[in-house]
């Protein structure tokens, strides 16, 4: 008798014996029960070069790593409104992942925050290869001027090597899925908010160069499709994040903030 | 000692005869009757002395050999019919096609012809000359008279033997043909005529001397080739080839060529056990254009035949394209990734709809401002002219009472093709159970209970190809890697367990992550894809330990059209968990997509297969609403292979019977000549309103080499053909009653005739044989 067989290629779950009422298990490997059917926010955590003000800095009584700012409240709150406000169904659990979670591939959109003094390894380099040219989406917030850009750039020309970044145009799909943005967000820091929009140079990694002007960045594969954003001089998360701290704040920012988030998650689901 | 010295006269006529006596019978037989009583008597005193079992089978015998005198004394007769003389034909019909060049028998000499020449020169013994009248004809393609026997030649190009046979009988009217003699091997690779009604009508008998080997050793014969006629670009084409082989060679070689360019390869094992073996080759269709594809077999040099190892197929990869709606109810990675697979496939145009928010739309693929403008179409033609729609998690409640009817009617009426997916808001959670669209769904929707777990939800488990699903294309995801690589692609793993190249392809995809629990499988509906879980790991092999599978793609017929339910959204598992380059998420979409949609029943359907002198047409059209079209004028345009196009008007059954369609055959009953035909049908409606709409197919006619298939003796026609018609399969080298057959047997203008019996050998040697049994029983009693 032939027995049904099936040949496990790089599975790393293990699958124990089930009951007769499913044909399978919660899942076991990496992602929760809520995380496979429904939108999960996903904070890529990674490694900063520098000390202290570079790869870490102090704010609101505790010392935060590069790669936790705005976290986890920005994604708690927007998780919120996507429910609130879009059909998407998102998780109001943040998840945290390094890029060599073997997980990774179980979230459709991952974010990375304050990557100016970023430093991937390798493995993660390869790893968020992987993710990108699987079809997953990169989004990349809250790093200002010409050297942090520059620290991106370097660091994602180890990743997709021999792919441009592009400014995408305020005609481009992505500022229309939901909400028509006309004009590029730019939003600060709460602790600036109340001056400009724009952060003051001093916050940031020399040399700064122009600070004034908010874009969105994109790699695009080789049909065209968006692999990663970059939302450059602005600091999206942080209108999410700090969406209570006044009504005037939540107006003039934390709308902004939340139109553009809307439209990128529902571009990220539907291209 | 044969029949005819014993008996005087051929079987034939004691087959067709009828027995008699010449003398009159009534008083004689009664005085016979009272003598043997006397006799009886007679005998019986004088034996009074024996005892019974003595007395009985002398006084038996004795009675027989009385019989026969006096059956003699009436003098017997056989009244038959037979030819009148001088005014009956017997046609000798030979067969002068190509295959008639091949031997004989087993090895080169003489041909097939030859032997036919020299049978009828020296065998064949016909009734004599001034009793019937002889003709000589040969066939190929048609049917011809004959100058001389010396002057034929194995030549034609095709075997139209019952066309042949047919038209000769016809040409004799008058009832003077008596039989036909066809020296023949029985090849029939083309005519009018399919059955032999019309032959065995004419009452004329076949007599066929049958030539020829049964089989032809070392023999490969690329039997047939059976393909779709028209495929859509870039897929994936299933050829299955019907190899028939007479040899103990372990293997051929098998390939596909467009041109020069080999689409497949394989090797086909041989079976010396079995004599015909299909093998399944698949191969990409490519893009789209007329092509004319090559099949051909490698066979050994010991071949005898190596012009029977190669056929010719015509392939209209067609540019007809896919129109399929995706309506989704939420922004999802699974929407992302279908529509992403999707998109590769140049023949489907893909418009999706998704519900951004509660009030909001986004559309894409769409092909102008209008299309989706309203969300679901706006009107019924407008989902008509969809082939599939995909339904994702979308509320049944998105949707009206009329659309929800409209959507049953585009499955069940307009014959169009629709994929539910799963969803927190997909099938019964979605509230899909009560809405008219249960109806068409393959499986039962059953709603869980308020206080229930939702039916959607996250589970890791395998998906299981069922054994249905391993021999559809619906999810083949392995062939093409199969025919790329073989079994010298597979992993060690899968050879080690026998798994086909599509078992691992599916073995090896990453676990699914969500399930929707389904209701029943509906009867006549088909499970593809099982969900299992109930697995276990074992050195590096997920083993299926059976039970407890659920299903997981069901898929069933319903009203005219189709209907199929994925009971998961998480397939972009298959994308994300797989490297980069692996092409079995978008084969299994574009796999899916693109079988449903072309299941689709077309507006416009018209067939074209030619077959013997006529190029056969079936059209049947429908409006936008998919009601038949009626009162329409149809006209085809013929354009054979040399340009010289004409046109004839077709005739339509219209609005009285509400079919809008015909069936046609065009052309006469002369050979068409091969190559390729392009056939324009044109269909203008009553009245001029509307523009006329034409439809284009190609149909190849003929093949190369014919003669070369089928190239054994058939006995199995021939046999069909003299029972049918009275006549007899003769042996070459038993020809002897062939002429007395033909004499009692024949059809022509006939007399009657009584042959005398008295002095047939027979009765005198029963007569002797009674006596001397007689005289030895009372030899050996003593009683002599």
């Amino acid at each position: 008798m032939r027995l049904h067989l099936a040949i496990a290629f790089g599975l790393a779950v293990h699958l124990p014996a089930v009951a007769q009422e499913t044909p399978g298990r919660v899942p076991t490997a990496g992602s929760t029960t809520e995380e496979l059917t429904t939108f999960v926010p996903t904070r890529i955590e990674y490694e900063s070069i520098g000390g202290w003000g570079e790869a870490y800095y102090g704010y609101d009584g505790r010392v935060w790593e590069r790669w936790e700012t705005d976290f986890p409240q920005a994604e708690q709150n927007f998780a919120k409104r996507l429910n609130e406000l879009t059909s998407v169904v998102a998780n109001r659990q943040p998840a945290r992942r390094k890029l060599t979670h073997p997980a990774l591939g179980d979230s459709p959109l991952i974010f990375m925050s304050d990557v100016g003094y970023m430093r991937l390894s390798n493995a993660e380099m390869q790893a968020l290869r992987n993710y990108l040219e699987n079809g997953g989406f990169l989004w990349v917030d809250d790093f200002w001027g010409d050297a942090e850009w520059a620290s991106l750039e370097r660091a994602m020309a180890g990743v997709l090597p021999g792919r441009r970044w592009r400014t995408l145009p305020i005609e481009h799909p992505i500022f229309h899925t939901v909400f028509d943005i006309e004009e590029m967000p730019q939003i600060p820091a709460r602790d600036f908010a109340g001056y400009d929009t724009a952060e003051p140079p001093w916050v940031h990694r020399f040399p700064q160069g122009s600070l004034e002007t908010p874009s969105i960045r994109a790699y695009t594969d080789d049909d065209g499709r968006l692999m990663a954003i970059a939302t450059h001089n602005t600091d999206i998360a942080d209108g999410w994040e700090r969406e209570s701290y006044g009504e005037w704040y939540f107006e003039r920012f934390s709308t902004k903030s939340y139109r553009l988030g809307i439209n990128v998650v529902v571009y990220a689901l539907s291209h | 000692m044969g029949f005819e010295w014993l008996f005087k006269y051929s079987r034939s006529a004691y087959e067709r005869g009828e027995w008699t006596f010449a003398n009159e019978l009534g008083v004689f037989w009664w005085i016979a009757a009272v003598g043997l009583l006397a006799l009886s008597f007679a005998f019986g005193r004088r034996m009074r002395g024996w005892p019974l079992l003595h007395r009985a089978p002398v006084h038996i015998l004795q009675l027989a050999a009385a019989v026969v005198i006096l059956t003699l004394l009436a003098a017997p007769a056989l009244e038959v019919e037979r030819l009148a003389p001088g005014v009956n034909t017997v046609a000798m019909l030979v067969d002068a096609s190509a295959s008639m060049a091949l031997a004989a028998g087993a090895g080169s000499e003489p041909t097939r012809l030859d032997a036919a020449k020299r049978l009828i020169e020296e065998d064949i013994r016909l009734p004599a000359e001034g009793e019937v009248r002889t003709a000589l004809f040969h066939f190929g393609n048609r049917l011809h008279p004959a100058a001389s026997l010396d002057a034929l030649q194995a030549t034609g190009e095709g075997s139209r033997l019952v066309d042949a046979l047919t038209d000769l009988a016809a040409h004799y009217d008058q009832g003077a043909l008596a039989a036909v003699v066809v020296l023949t091997d029985g090849a029939q690779n083309g005519g009018d005529r399919t059955d032999l009604e019309d032959l065995a009508a004419t009452g004329v008998p076949v007599h066929a001397v049958a030539l020829g080997p049964v089989a032809i050793a070392d023999d490969i014969e690329l039997q047939d080739v059976l393909l779709p006629p028209r495929v859509a670009p870039n897929t994936q084409v299933t050829a299955r080839l019907v190899i028939s082989h007479e040899t103990t060679a372990g293997s051929v070689r098998v390939r596909i060529r467009d041109g020069r360019s080999v689409l497949a390869a394989e090797t086909v094992a041989l079976d010396p056990r079995t004599p015909i073996v299909t093998e399944d080759i698949v191969f990409a269709s490519g893009s789209a254009g007329l092509k004319e594809l090559a099949v051909e077999l490698s066979a050994p040099a010991s071949d005898p035949l190596p012009g029977n190892n190669t056929r010719s197929h015509l392939l209209d990869v067609a540019a007809s394209r896919y129109r399929v709606l995706y309506l989704e109810g939420e922004p999802r990675w699974e929407f992302k990734f279908i529509r992403r697979a999707v998109a590769e496939d140049d023949a489907i145009d893909l418009a999706t709809w998704l519900r951004t928010t509660p009030r909001k739309t986004y559309r894409q693929g769409v092909a102008g401002p209008d299309q989706l403008a309203e969300g679901f179409p706006a009107s019924l033609e407008a989902l008509y002219d969809y082939h599939l729609v995909i339904l994702g998690s979308l509320p049944a409640t998105a949707l009206d009472d009329r659309q929800h009817d409209w959507l049953e009617a585009y499955v069940a009426e307009r014959g169009g093709s629709l994929l539910a997916l799963a969803g927190r808001n997909a099938l019964a959670d979605g509230g899909w159970d009560v809405k008219p669209l249960a109806r068409a769904l393959p499986v039962v929707l059953e709603r869980p209970a308020p206080d229930a777990a939702p039916a959607y939800a996250a589970l890791e488990y395998a998906a299981h190809p069922t054994a249905a699903g391993l021999a559809s294309d619906l999810i083949d995801i392995g062939s093409q890697s199969a025919s790329q690589g073989g079994a010298a692609g597979q992993s060690p793993g899968a050879v080690e367990y026998g798994l086909t190249p599509l078992e691992e392809a599916w073995a090896s995809l990453p676990m699914l992550a969500d399930y929707q629990r389904l209701g029943p499988p509906k009867l006549g509906a088909t499970v593809y894809l099982e969900a299992q879980g109930n697995v276990r790991v074992e050195r590096g092999a997920v083993i299926v330990r059976g039970g407890g599978a659920r299903p997981l793609l069901v898929a069933q017929p319903y009203g005219f059209g189709r209907s199929a339910v994925l009971a998961t959204a998480s397939t972009w598992r298959w994308r994300m968990r797989t490297p980069a380059d692996d092409p079995r998420h978008s084969l299994f979409w574009r796999q899916l997509v693109r079988h449903l949609a072309s299941a689709a029943a077309p507006q416009r359907r018209l067939s074209v297969a030619a077959q013997g002198g006529a190029l056969n047409l079936r059209v049947a059209w429908k409006n936008a609403r998919f009601d038949p079209l009626a009162d329409a004028t149809v006209t085809a345009r013929i354009t054979p292979p040399d340009g010289a196009a004409f046109e004839t008007s077709l005739p339509w059954i219209g609005s009285e019977g509400a079919f809008g369609k015909t069936v046609a055959a065009i052309g006469g009953s002369e050979q068409m000549p091969p190559g390729i035909y392009r056939v324009d049908v044109t269909a203008q409606v009553a009245g001029g309103l509307g523009t006329a709409e034409t439809v284009t197919r190609l149909a190849q006619v003929g093949t190369r080499n014919l003669e070369h298939f089928g190239a054994a003796r058939n006995d199995a026609l021939l046999a069909r053909i003299a029972t049918a018609t009275g006549g007899q399969v003769w042996r070459p080298d038993d020809l002897a009653g062939l002429r007395e057959a033909i004499a009692f047997t024949g059809a022509g203008i006939r007399e009657r005739h009584r042959l005398p019996l008295w002095d047939a050998p027979f009765f005198y040697l029963l007569l002797v044989l009674l006596k001397c049994a007689e005289w030895s029983l009372r030899r050996i009693w003593g009683g002599i």
